[in-house]
């Protein structure tokens, strides 16, 4: 064994950890960025697993179409192959239409915010162990997206870029216990603080912190952004599903269930700039 | 087939197994969990890699689908790169100097490094999200998928013998 780390294989692997902690080291020091080797990797990968992503999708609604035609292809034996005809131009006609919508809520949104610079996005990886499902979207420093911009979908706030490639970049998202994201009860404009953790992030759920005990939030309430921070106000969050008294202070404390399907997001938008938008309150811990 | 095409088309088997592993573990629509159980699969396909062919392939195979890990994996940085890199080379010399070449030390080794790096990436969890989350994450998360990533050897070991042959 001794022989083994006075050998040149040994320095060979010594140096190859050395370079890659040096280089990591080097891109979270600069702040937010991908590690170089695995940015440049990610920028060769990334047309290939934008074409994976594309190829498992299409899979999933193939079989998720399949299930629930079954019944009806079972009772109409004798029409399956007219129901099949239907099913695909129905199929063709649902992408068309969601597409649309996706992309006619996406100008309301910017109807509503002449301020904000968007650049849409799509779901290209998926780490599977974050149970935050935290992802990787096909924009990186190349198309203007920076760490700190906020993610959006149709139907409301993702979370931020967390890290930024060349090519590809990695949300962080609402579940996550890492984000605070300032927030308030649209009905009782009540104050708190948007934060995951890992039991409610098993479940699909984040929570608000910091609520006053006064205050007057009730379940349905719904939570969009106040506006501090990184994020824009008026962002949905969620809704509110069960309110409790937080173990170690007088607050309450809140469930929220996001309105974005965290899980099985394929097309985001990634607000790149908007009137008001700061750094300071990054440093002040608020993402 | 002469022994230079049959070496080509040997590396070209298991960059096609890498891909498929990255697929099946990367893409954003399904993927092989069981409860809190979740794959990490490259471990396995490292530790078979360095198994079949000696710590140097296992240490390239290593490094690549690490670097490409960490293109995918939140603030990992290097995490898995380096896991991944010491994984092939371990392996590879510990079969060469200390065990035989069958399917149990295969198992061995797999387990081994896969509760390794579940553990020490449950101590990274357990340091940003403080102990009580932390150790639910290692109870609850990182040993049931060390154990589930592990029995990933079974089939690739057979599916390396079958690429040996070739």
């Amino acid at each position: 064994m001794r022989f083994f780390f006075r050998s040149r294989k040994f320095k060979i692997a010594l140096a190859a950890v050395i370079l890659l902690v040096v280089f990591s080291l080097i891109a979270n020091l600069a702040g937010g960025l991908i590690a170089p080797q695995s940015s440049i990797f990610g920028a060769i990968a990334a047309p290939f697993q934008k074409l994976g992503a594309d190829v498992a999708g299409g899979v999933k609604d193939f079989f998720a179409k399949f299930q629930n035609n079954e019944k009806i292809i079972l009772e109409n034996a004798n029409q399956a192959e007219e129901i099949n005809e239907l099913n695909k131009k129905i199929a063709d006609y649902d992408a068309v239409k969601a597409e649309n919508e996706f992309l006619k809520d996406y100008l309301e949104i910017k109807d509503k915010n002449p301020d904000f610079k968007f650049s849409s996005a799509s779901v290209i990886a998926r780490d599977s162990t974050d149970i935050s499902g935290g992802f990787t979207i096909d924009v990186g420093s190349l198309n203007g997206i920076k760490q700190y911009d906020t993610v959006i979908t149709n139907a409301g706030l993702v979370g931020y870029v967390s890290e930024v490639g060349i090519s590809t970049s990695r949300v962080t998202t609402i579940l996550d216990s890492s984000i605070s994201v300032g927030a308030i009860d649209s009905r009782s404009r009540d104050y708190g603080i948007v934060k995951g953790n890992l039991d409610l992030a098993q479940k699909g759920l984040t929570g608000m912190y910091n609520i006053q005990r006064s205050s007057l939030v009730a379940i349905g309430d719904y939570i969009v952004t106040s506006g501090s921070g990184v994020f824009p106000d008026g962002i949905l969050i969620g809704k509110i599903t069960n309110i409790s008294q937080e173990k170690y202070t007088t607050s309450l404390y809140a469930e929220v269930e996001p309105f974005a399907n965290i899980g099985e997001i394929r097309q985001v938008m990634v607000i790149t700039s908007f009137d008001g938008k700061s750094n300071l309150s990054v440093a002040n811990g608020d993402k | 087939m002469n022994k230079q095409n049959s070496g080509y088309l040997k590396v070209a088997c298991f960059i096609g197994l890498f891909i498929i592993i990255s697929f099946l573990s990367f893409n954003p629509f399904f993927s092989l969990k069981i409860g809190n159980a979740v794959p990490v699969m490259s471990v396995a396909a490292v530790v078979t890699v360095a198994f079949y062919y000696g710590e140097w392939w296992g240490f390239t195979a290593g490094i690549l689908s690490g670097i490409f890990a960490d293109a995918v994996t939140s603030g990992s940085y290097c995490f898995n790169a380096v896991m991944l890199l010491l994984v092939g080379l371990c392996s590879g010399i510990l079969l060469r100097k200390y065990l035989n070449r069958n399917i149990f030390s295969a198992l061995t080794l797999s387990g081994v490094a896969n509760g390794i790096y579940f553990l020490i990436s449950g101590m990274f969890f357990l340091a940003n999200n403080g102990a009580f989350q932390g150790a639910e994450y290692l109870l609850l998360h990182s040993l049931p998928s060390a154990v589930y990533s592990a029995l990933f050897i079974i089939p690739f070991y057979f599916i390396g013998k079958l690429i040996k042959k070739i």
